[in-house]
């Protein structure tokens, strides 16, 4: 059941009535029968790993409550080898085995292992990844474990999070279902454009610049430069799109349902140098890497190289989390080397959100800068998209070619058009600091503005629903 | 700021300027549904497209034509396979007599739309011919001639989980449906504002051939032939098959409304190479089926199936590609249909039964 699709609508429709006319106690038992019945809609066997994940930390974290440090320690080493272990086998099962009989294979020994027929579960990352954040601050102290099991089976498994983040920290979600929910008018209202722009990201940019994309990384090397360039830079918006949107829709659904959810998105492709990029790029699991990897492994603490070794480890295991291919490891690796570039030029200063801009300097400055870190992040995205390595030089190789036809007013319109679509929705948000900046607008305009997402919306849709590009992490 | 639950009305208190933004954001849609979305300019604006294409039969063949005696409908494959002089100098009929509105990607709704839209002059024909293709009773083929011209009942009939949902609203909503229409008129304008300026009479020029078909189609076949390989033909048209009804009810329809009317109809499926057919039937069997389940379940009408260019005695270079022959095959087609309408129909095209134009 996807966001984009009828079905979906139909069914938040009948949620969000029969959930306002209830009690909060009984809210969260009918969110955990909704939230099971839209994952059963996936997959209804995968329903018995979110079950086993909420029963083992639900458990683990209630008997850490009185138990000694060194027994908490064991807990807690149940919880994430049963979270990770479940996510490896899943995810990663097949992919260590492959990696390691080609290495063997490169050294002389060959080995037949069997790969098995593994289908990934959906949102598996995301959940597993929620769960353990749940135990581990359960088990430094900062969350108290809550008795309520439904309510913690709600956390596990919100539905509008539930596939593909943010990944909520407990700190924040479970308090919101442990009290009675209000919704505001105000919550409405902003909820509903949420959505309506996580729709047009989705269906109006992601899936409408899909086939470019897909044919560009295709079959790169019958295509000439200034295309394959297009193609990145489309897949750069794509998987934005596509990723923000899911983040405002889920934003937006949990708003109707009187749940704040954590921003996921904030303009990341405004950030002018690489560390304000991961402050803004999918927060929820940048934030989690920093609290719950970078931070144990010693975060800033020690040497300069020490640090860096801590950076580039962070990132080469958030390349990974991505899927179970060397292309995310090396995605990841190459904003691991641009990070550790970056916190070297610092030089321990700490880098702004926003670049003051004081004269014709500081705006030069800060063009190259964003410029450079755009055309890293771009150049990144080619490693995390195309099928294998050998495609990800060939993308590289065709457009530093300079083969094909030159760039023309005609083929620059839809990356053009495209990008224009873009900004007309991220500037507004980015100067008002506001995802709801729409609603600061005057009524007609807001009026306006609402009819022609609508229409974006309606004009730019492809035929059929597209799954989000997260689902497959 | 004031807090309450949603369903506590007591409290409830909506800014005032958020129902009015609604309100005009509603007139807006409904604005552009009724100045655009519903003028049958836009449909037509593009003759060269899947929508436009059916104005032009209408104004250049249908409305000048009169007392047709046959009338064919169906696919680019019909339109290509029956040359309308020919056929009439075959069997004696008056010029004009013979009007041929297939169309590229033409479908039973194309045909049921033209005989409802000009029943006064089509019920006058002696023999109403329709094309139908393997692909015909698949129902996730919706047309954006389907969108266009579908009531609800039409909608309805069309009954697929998938698309009813959109198709119904689509009918309350008419922008949903013009979504193609819509971008295309876009499409054209941004072209011709940065410079294309030949775009709108390359795009606006009716296709129409002298003889009174509409040579249109959305690929050059011998591009086709070239480039794309048999399966790849075969799949786009039939990897998403699923067995409706709905088309099969519209060319009931059809068979009934000519029925009240007389006029006798002759359901065909036109050759195409013999091993498009064997692909058809070793890689979609269900579809395969389907079609001539489908077929077998219409009643009132005869139905003549040429499976393969054997069948139809057509050598294989008349052929452009898999299905479309090219104009001698056209030739040797046309014959072939004059023929069995001459063995089938005896009474209405014997030799001896000649076309005064009365």
């Amino acid at each position: 059941m996807l966001f984009n699709s009828v079905e979906f609508a139909i069914f938040f429709v009948v949620v969000f009535c029969l959930y306002h006319c209830l009690s909060r106690r009984a809210q969260n038992v009918f969110l955990l029968a909704a939230s099971y019945f839209f994952y059963g809609c996936w997959d209804w066997r995968f329903l018995s790993l979110i079950m086993i994940s909420t029963l083992v930390d639900y458990t683990v974290s209630l008997r850490m409550a009185n138990a000694d440090r060194l027994r908490r320690k064991g807990l807690l080493l149940i919880s994430v080898c049963t979270n990770l272990g479940i996510l490896g086998f899943f995810k990663y099962c097949n992919f260590f085995v492959g990696s390691a009989e080609a290495v063997l294979s490169a050294l002389g020994l060959h080995l037949h292992t069997a790969t098995l027929s593994i289908i990934l579960p959906v949102g598996i990352s995301f959940y597993t990844f929620q769960t353990m954040a749940y135990t581990i601050d359960v088990y430094r102290g900062r969350v108290k474990p809550t008795r309520d099991l439904v309510t913690f089976a709600v956390y596990v498994s919100f539905f509008p999070q539930l596939v593909a983040g943010p990944i909520e920290r407990p700190q924040n979600l479970l308090p919101q279902l442990s009290r009675k929910r209000r919704v505001t008018a105000e919550d409405l209202a902003s909820g509903t454009v949420l959505i309506l722009i996580g729709l047009v990201r989705k269906v109006a940019i992601a899936d409408a610049v899909a086939g470019i994309v897909d044919e560009g990384f295709a079959n790169p090397s019958a295509m000439g430069s200034f295309a394959l360039v297009c193609a990145v830079f489309l897949f750069g918006l794509q998987i934005y799109c596509d990723f923000a949107g899911y983040s405002d829709i889920a934003r937006g659904t949990s708003r109707l349902l009187g749940i704040k959810l954590m921003e996921n998105f904030n303009h990341p492709y405004f950030a002018t140098n690489p560390t304000v990029f991961w402050r803004r790029w999918h927060i929820s699991l940048s934030t989690w890497l920093r609290d719950y990897l970078y931070i144990p492994l010693g975060g800033n603490r020690g040497s300069q190289w020490f640090v860096y070794r801590n950076i580039m480890l962070t990132m080469l295991l958030g390349g990974l989390w991505h899927g179970a291919a060397w292309g995310f490891v090396i995605w990841g690796g190459i904003h691991g080397v641009v990070l550790v570039v970056h916190k070297f030029l610092l030089r321990g200063t700490k880098a702004p959100d926003r670049p003051s801009l004081h004269g014709l300097a500081d705006y030069l400055r800060v063009a190259f800068s964003w410029a450079v870190t755009m055309l890293v992040v771009f150049a990144a995205w080619i490693f995390f998209r195309a099928p294998d390595f050998g495609s990800a030089v060939n993308v590289l190789s065709g457009i530093t070619a300079f083969r094909g036809a030159a760039p023309t007013l005609s083929l620059l319109k839809t990356p053009l058009g495209f990008t224009a679509l873009v900004l007309l929705i991220d500037v507004p948000q980015y100067l008002t600091r506001d995802h709801t900046a729409l609603l600061r607008l005057h009524w007609v305009a807001q009026g306006v503005a609402c009819a022609g997402l609508v229409i974006a919306l309606v004009l730019l849709r492809v035929g059929e629903s597209v799954p989000f590009i997260y689902f497959q992490f | 700021m004031f807090r309450s639950s949603i369903f506590s009305f007591d409290s409830l208190q909506i800014k005032a300027t958020v129902p009015k933004a609604l309100l005009v954001a509603v007139s807006v849609l409904v604005l552009l549904d009724f100045a655009v979305a519903r003028r049958e300019w836009i449909w037509a604006f593009v003759p060269r497209s899947p929508s436009g294409v059916f104005d032009v039969l209408e104004d250049n063949v249908v409305v000048p034509a009169q007392d047709p005696s046959i009338v064919l409908f169906g696919s680019s494959r019909v339109r290509d396979a029956v040359a309308p002089r020919l056929l009439e100098e075959e069997l004696g009929l008056r010029e004009g007599s013979v009007l041929n509105l297939a169309m590229t990607a033409g479908n039973p709704f194309d045909s049921l739309v033209f005989y409802r839209r000009h029943r006064d002059k089509l019920s006058g024909a002696r023999l109403i011919i329709i094309g139908v293709e393997f692909w015909d009773f698949n129902a996730h083929g919706i047309s954006e001639r389907d969108r266009r011209f579908a009531n609800l009942a039409d909608r309805l009939q069309l009954f697929d989980r998938k698309k009813t949902p959109a198709l119904l609203v689509g009918w309350l909503w008419r922008t949903w449906d013009a979504k193609a229409v819509i971008s295309r008129f876009i499409d054209i304008e941004t072209r011709w504002l940065l410079g294309e300026r030949d775009i709108m009479q390359q795009m606006r020029e009716p296709p129409i051939e002298e003889d009174g078909r509409v040579e249109w189609r959305t690929d050059e076949p011998a591009t086709a032939t070239a480039e794309e390989p048999l399966t790849a033909v075969a799949d786009r048209a039939l990897s998403n098959y699923s067995a409706g009804y709905g088309r099969r009810r519209q060319v009931q329809h059809l068979v009934d409304l000519a029925h009240e009317d007389g006029v006798p109809v002759l359901v065909v499926l036109f050759p195409m190479r013999t091993e498009f057919a064997e692909y058809v039937r070793a890689a979609y069997p269900h579809a395969y089926a389907h079609f001539h389940q489908q077929l077998r379940s219409i009643k009132g009408a005869r139905i003549r199936i040429y499976e393969t260019e054997r069948d139809a005695h057509l050598p294989q270079e008349c052929f452009d590609d898999y299905g479309h022959v090219n104009k001698r095959g056209s030739e040797l087609m046309t014959s072939e249909v004059a023929v069995l309408l001459r063995d089938w129909y005896p009474e209405l095209f014997s030799r001896g039964i000649r076309d005064t134009g009365a």
